[in-house]
């Protein structure tokens, strides 16, 4: 057997080419990167309707109605077609129903999801500027006090800045409002930028990937 | 074209082809990966130490617990989310933690359970026994299914991605609701966290672990300084400072180093460019003054 017929294995030579036609777009536009975007997005697609079927809607609609004997369950076909009533004047009313029902069920959720995601937040904001008790035998305990104020003034000083900036209740005249709400700008801009370094990171980490498949998987040439 | 009408060195920096630049991040991304010996150290962050101190922290106060670990990735953010994955199954298999298995993308039921079961064997972890897989939920309702797994999980859940009743495996006795659960861990590329901390966390003050893709990392920051979660693992850098963590090498190793070589070009790149621009402005004037 030829020593490089691993180079032809079907599904990594398969991926393999899939991968060069998508990232021939760098170089140019072209109708070979058209056809694997489609057929990316068809099976994409394909296999959502697919599991949709196989996972969800057979063993947890269809079983219990057919194979079971469960025939209430027939029951959420009308209710779920009133949905589709939003497109006509006259029916519209039947959706609202159900959005209706909806809102309400979800409301309570979101109310306790939304306090118990930022309340504890809220209450971390008020940062003590007067350091804990030293540790025994701590040989930068003073070090370790004067960090733990400096971060937590840094951290006052960044909130008010920025909370300063988003306060539009009253116009902002005072020189030194202006001054804070300047600097809690500046401040969001370096954040933002933070972000943003960290969305490079991904698509980076993405790219690795790709061409590690590409000299591992398939050439052999990274062990 | 004469000189003068190519402009100078700087102002053709300004003009350079971007297929140049993608040949240099490929030689960039490629070189570190050939030579393995061409690395730069890695360093891991405080938030993979945290995740890494928590997850041992759990294997040494609630052993009999189950760990839930969430998966919302697919083939989308695998370069990054399968790395994460892998580090973080080692670990829980290390420490001989149950662990179960939930997807809310329909090609995450196939990817994350794949690397269990190729994890399993080299720590003789068995399938019902030692880690289980919930199979797979639709995203619209990930919110429904996470209420109620706090009250009653084998009654949310009911059937593995078997197909089997999931109160039928030995993993499951005595795993009833959410103050049987020692962890949940979040690896996903979307804002799935909030509902975890604000829907499950609550009840029982479950430690929640979050790895999520490099791009919304930053959106766990303030959970992590508020301590509603635990660590954070970022992108692959994650997965490699975890692999450091577990004294392991494996992609995510190599994807670091190789990620700093990227980084090290674009900010070489980026100060060329700026120096380039502050050049040349200063030139133009001088001609037009």
């Amino acid at each position: 057997m030829n020593q490089f017929s691993y180079l032809f294995n079907p599904i990594t030579l398969f991926g393999a080419v899939c991968t060069l036609a998508i990232f021939s777009l760098i170089f140019k536009e072209n109708r070979i990167y058209r056809v694997f975007e489609h057929m990316f997005i068809g099976l994409a697609v394909g296999y959502d309707v697919a599991t949709t079927w196989t996972q969800v809607l057979k063993p947890q609609w269809w079983d219990p109605m057919v194979v079971d004997g469960q025939w209430a369950w027939i029951m959420t076909v009308p209710v779920g077609l009133m949905f589709y009533g939003i497109y006509t004047k006259k029916f519209a009313w039947m959706s609202r129903l159900l959005y209706g029902i909806f809102f309400g069920l979800t409301a309570t959720t979101i109310f306790q999801d939304f306090c118990q995601g930022f309340m504890p937040q809220v209450v971390k904001s008020y940062k003590p500027l007067v350091p804990p008790p030293a540790v025994p035998n701590d040989p930068w305990a003073s070090l370790h006090a004067f960090s733990f104020v400096v971060n937590n003034l840094l951290f006052m000083i960044i909130l008010t800045c920025v909370l300063i900036y988003f306060f539009f209740a009253f116009e902002q005249k005072s020189k030194f409002v202006q001054i804070t709400a300047k600097t809690g700008r500046l401040i969001l801009m370096g954040a933002f930028g933070a972000i943003f370094g960290s969305t490079i990171m991904t698509r980076m980490a993405l790219l690795i990937d790709r061409v590690y498949f590409l000299l591992h998987d398939w050439l052999r040439w990274v062990h | 074209m004469t000189t003068s009408e190519k402009g100078s060195v700087w102002a053709r920096m300004q003009r350079v082809d971007r297929r140049v630049i993608y040949v240099l991040l490929l030689l960039s991304i490629i070189i570190p990966m050939l030579l393995p010996q061409v690395e730069f150290p890695i360093l891991p962050s405080q938030q993979s130490k945290d995740f890494y101190t928590g997850i041992e922290n759990v294997a040494e106060k609630t052993p009999a617990k189950i760990v839930i670990v969430d998966g919302f990735w697919a083939s989308g953010t695998r370069g990054e989310q399968q790395w994460q994955t892998q580090a973080i199954f080692t670990h829980l298999m290390k420490r001989h933690l149950k662990f179960a298995m939930l997807s809310f993308d329909t090609q995450n039921k196939t990817l994350m359970p794949a690397i269990a079961d190729k994890l399993a064997p080299q720590f003789g972890y068995e399938y019902g026994r030692d880690y289980i897989n919930f199979g797979y939920r639709p995203n619209s309702v990930f919110q429904q299914t996470v209420k109620g797994m706090v009250n009653d999980i084998p009654g949310t859940i009911k059937k593995d991605a078997r197909a089997q009743p999931i109160a039928s495996y030995p993993i499951m006795n005595g795993i009833k609701d959410s103050k049987d659960v020692g962890a949940v861990i979040d690896i996903t590329p979307v804002s799935s966290v909030g509902v975890w901390i604000g829907l499950f966390q609550g009840a029982s003050q479950t430690p929640l672990f979050y790895a999520p893709t490099a791009v919304m990392a930053p959106e766990g920051y303030p959970y992590l300084d508020s301590g509603q979660i635990s660590g954070i693992l970022t992108g692959v850098k994650g997965a490699g400072d975890y692999e450091q963590l577990l004294k392991t090498k494996s992609f995510g190793t190599q994807a670091t180093s190789a990620l700093s070589f990227v980084y090290a070009l674009i900010i070489l790149l980026v100060i060329v460019g700026n120096i380039g621009y502050f050049i040349e402005r200063s030139n133009t004037r001088k001609v037009n003054a």
